[in-house]
């Protein structure tokens, strides 16, 4: 196959990895603190809140930029999903919007207050079934692409196996790593009872995982028969997610797991990421599985070479940018005295909520 | 009604709502960091506390703005998939780097809010909102370059059909890019400008909190909106200049000349007759059209005769030319005169009708904004990419597009009544207070930069305190305790 139209399905399913990852912690948390609200847990609630305010924002220009990559590096794709996709991603960006507009107010007024709450918990858990529909529509057969006219099966769409166990999978794993996530952050904290709150969460939501892991499969095979021969072929690897796995489950049992969180959640991520890399590389050659290869979808090579120069100097700004963000605001600050410095981290827990309630 | 007819409404209005947010994101990063330099050279407290409660707004809007801004990333995807597969061989390249100076502007945003109280210097505080207005100025700008490469498509050549020789930096320098983006950048601070100029006018005659506070509010407001008004003259200019070369049936249904003529008249406002092809009751002014086409008063201008019928973009936009013309001038008229008088003759600036005029052109520059960008989209019909795409070529061939039309408009809805509300109610509940001193812009009474359920934010004046109304003094003879400059460190 043409290597730029891998160098680009390598950048984007990159992309796609991260932003993955990221969207799972970001909805997840949203998940769990209306989750803690309702229960009237403050201290899971404060712990889910604390994360999710500052991240969203950036979680969400990752998707406009993964959206941006795949049309400028393949802009057929723009054809075949744009037209198939428009109500599953219509409802996601409404779902997105409500979500991202309540977490900006909800710290504007009575906080926490109910109707934000339940829209961030609901709209973090239909996010990622709604978003996940991309990666089903291109394998369950639902588009059919014929001299350039697509063809949707809105039944295929929305009932195919593939699509219902990938986005109960994706809603699964969304309140699994979120809860590893905020379980170590709880811990950080010694917040026992949140972090027992939270532990338990994503023992449960890891089992389930699993197993839904094994129905993905199954649907893989009465849909596209290649791609689950192909990731058999890489059975080590499959292997080493299924390790990673069992280590983040192993490390949730226990009790007392001050120094055991961080070891969940690292291995929960690795697992979880491996997965999606592997998921996408035995998906190669297609961009439309069966019918549309990767290099027939790619974009001229002008643009290409363009596009490639974009976000090498791109990164030269952002990267400088994101470290003086974290010099400025994320290092701790340094106590000048046990008073003061009591005072002084009052005002930046408070000044971290306003500068994240309306951003 | 079809499916594309939706489509166009839709998209129509998730255009119409996200421009409010981005407009304003454009252009008050620039207003907050004048107010904060002007709070530092002045040792004016006022100042200090007008750049942290305009920040406040600003972060409501910027995450409103993000969200809108994400619909229409994906809805010109969705709603146009024929435009996107050809717009994303050509002209993908200002959307992959508007990417940047968004993150930029996120992250700056943070550091800048955050920074308030954090870095001690307000030198270096202030240097943090000089990368917002770049990046702010910027990532609206990229996009507009889209929109340039819409009405004046260049950067390939078509063969048969097939997309050739595409060279995405000649797409981005396109012929009426430098003319597009001039006028939408100008006119940004003009909107945002007057706005808060018409917010300070309704504080003046309701009387709410400091009086001393809104005078300088008005008077930045203005200073902002004059400048931009001035300029915007030239750039519109320009732009009916670059319509003449690129677009001249968008500039013949805009100004409703039927017939190709030399010194051709300027036909201002009026009924347009469709079937006589004539207009009734526009006041004609000879030779004045020919003049702002081509520089010449005996120049020709092409007419819709020279164009099939078919071809022809609707009317309508005669009349929000016209309309966005009218209020442009209106507000150059008022930004301009407010500092007339403001030199000559000081005292009339407080008489409650001028502060009415101000206050009640608040929305003008918006309302402007919205006619010229209908002007501009409708007057490309029935092109999506000029004489390159129709519309209906572009259109997705998926069912439920009235369906969501409806859902959207209802959200569209519900966004921004909430967010008027939100904000009103913030404001409420951290009023302005009656005397700006150094203490009240510092972290306690900080102008809404804390949260109000903090237990240890100073309680709210009380409601009878509020109520007090003083006599505003229009001279400003009240100067505002100025405090010592804080010693100099450098943070971390």
């Amino acid at each position: 196959m043409d290597s730029r139209a891998l160098v680009a399905f390598g950048l984007i399913w990159g992309l796609l990895t991260i932003y993955a990852l990221l969207a799972a912690l970001d909805f997840g948390a949203g998940f769990y603190r209306w989750l803690a609200y309702r229960r009237g847990r403050d201290e899971a609630h404060t712990i889910a809140d604390d994360f999710l305010t500052p991240v969203w924002e950036v979680v969400n220009v990752f998707l406009v930029l993964l959206v941006v990559g795949t049309i400028g590096f393949f802009p057929l794709s723009a054809a075949i999903f744009g037209t198939s996709l428009l109500l599953p991603f219509s409802l996601a960006v409404i779902v997105l919007t409500v979500r991202g507009v309540a977490i900006g107010f909800s710290h504007l007024g009575k906080h926490p207050s109910r109707p934000y709450e339940t829209a961030i918990g609901i709209g973090g858990l239909l996010a990622p079934a709604l978003l996940v529909s991309f990666v089903a529509a291109s394998e369950s057969g639902a588009i059919t692409f014929d001299a350039g006219v697509v063809h949707v099966s809105q039944g295929l769409l929305w009932f195919s196996p593939l699509y219902l166990a990938l986005a109960l999978l994706a809603v699964v794993t969304t309140t699994h790593l979120s809860a590893l996530l905020l379980y170590r952050r709880a811990l950080l904290r010694s917040a026992a009872k949140a972090a027992a709150f939270y532990r338990r969460a994503a023992l449960h939501s890891g089992l389930v995982s699993g197993a839904l892991a094994m129905v993905l499969l199954l649907a893989l095979r009465w849909v596209a028969p290649d791609h689950l021969s192909a990731l058999i072929g890489l059975w080590p690897l499959l292997l080493a997610v299924a390790l990673g796995w069992a280590l983040d489950l192993w490390m949730l049992t226990h009790r007392n797991g001050a120094r055991r969180g961080p070891l969940a959640l690292f291995a929960g991520l690795s697992a979880w990421g491996l997965a999606i890399v592997l998921f996408g590389l035995t998906r190669l050659p297609w961009l439309l599985y069966g019918q549309v290869r990767l290099d027939e979808a790619l974009t001229p090579p002008a643009m290409f070479t363009a596009l490639i120069v974009t976000v090498a100097i791109g990164m030269l700004v952002l990267v400088p940018s994101l470290v003086l963000l974290y010099m400025v605001l994320l290092r701790p600050a340094e106590p000048t005295s046990a008073g003061t410095s009591a005072a002084s981290e009052r005002q930046r827990t408070r000044d971290r909520t306003a500068v994240t309630a309306g951003s | 009604m079809s499916s594309v007819v939706f489509g166009r409404m839709l998209m129509a209005s998730s255009l119409a709502v996200h421009i409010v947010f981005a407009v304003t994101g454009i252009a008050l990063p620039l207003l907050v960091s004048a107010a904060e330099l002007l709070g530092i050279v002045r040792r004016d407290e006022h100042y200090t506390l007008m750049a942290r409660r305009w920040t406040r707004t600003m972060l409501v809007l910027f995450a409103v703005g993000s969200v809108t801004g994400t619909i229409v990333g994906f809805q010109i995807t969705l709603l146009w998939p024929g435009f996107m597969a050809l717009a994303g061989k050509v002209i993908a390249l200002p959307f992959a780097i508007e990417i940047f100076p968004f993150f930029v502007e996120a992250i700056f945003l943070a550091i800048y809010v955050y920074g308030w109280d954090r870095i001690r210097n307000r030198w270096l505080h202030w240097l943090s909102s000089l990368p917002i207005i770049v990046a702010a100025a910027s990532s609206g700008l990229l996009i507009t370059i889209v929109n340039a490469f819409m009405n004046s498509p260049a950067g390939f050549t078509l063969k048969n059909g097939q997309l050739a020789d595409v060279d995405p930096i000649a797409a981005i320098f396109n012929p009426t890019m430098p003319d597009e983006i001039a006028h939408v950048l100008v006119t940004a601070y003009l909107c945002t400008g007057i706005a808060l100029a018409g917010l300070a006018a309704f504080g003046l005659l309701r009387k709410r909190g400091s009086a001393a506070y809104h005078q300088r509010a008005l008077r930045l407001g203005m200073a902002a909106s004059a400048i931009a008004s001035t300029l915007a003259i030239f750039t519109g200019d320009r732009s009916a200049k670059a319509l003449a070369l690129y677009q001249p049936e968008k500039l013949a249904a805009m100004e409703a000349l039927f017939e190709s003529k030399y010194a051709a008249p300027l036909t201002v406002g009026g009924v347009i007759d469709t079937a006589h092809q004539r207009v009734i009751g526009g006041i004609e002014l000879p030779g004045l059209l020919s003049w702002l086409a081509f520089g010449r008063t005996d120049a020709q201008v092409r007419g819709l005769d020279t164009f099939a019928q078919s071809q022809w973009p609707p009317l309508l936009v005669h009349y929000t030319f016209d309309a966005m013309v009218g209020i442009g001038m209106w507000l150059g008229t008022l930004t301009l005169g407010f500092w007339a008088l403001y030199f000559l003759r000081r005292e009339w600036l407080s008489r409650r009708a001028f502060l009415w005029a101000i206050a009640l052109s608040l929305p003008l520059g918006y309302v402007a904004m919205e006619l010229g960008w209908m002007t501009t989209e409708i007057g490309r019909q029935p092109w999506i990419i000029y004489h390159i795409m129709t519309v209906a070529e572009a259109f997705t061939s998926a069912p439920y597009v009235p369906q969501l039309f409806f859902l959207f408009i209802a959200l569209y809805a519900a966004l921004s009544a909430g967010t008027v509300i939100v904000l009103r109610r913030y404001f409420r509940a951290h009023p302005l207070p009656e005397e700006v001193t150094g203490e009240a812009s510092k972290a306690g009474n900080d102008g809404g930069l804390g949260v109000p359920s903090e237990p240890d934010t100073p309680p709210l004046p009380a409601p009878a305190a509020r109520r007090e109304r003083r006599v505003p003094d229009r001279r400003h003879t009240h100067r505002p305790t100025t405090r010592t400059p804080r010693k100099v460190e450098s943070h971390g």
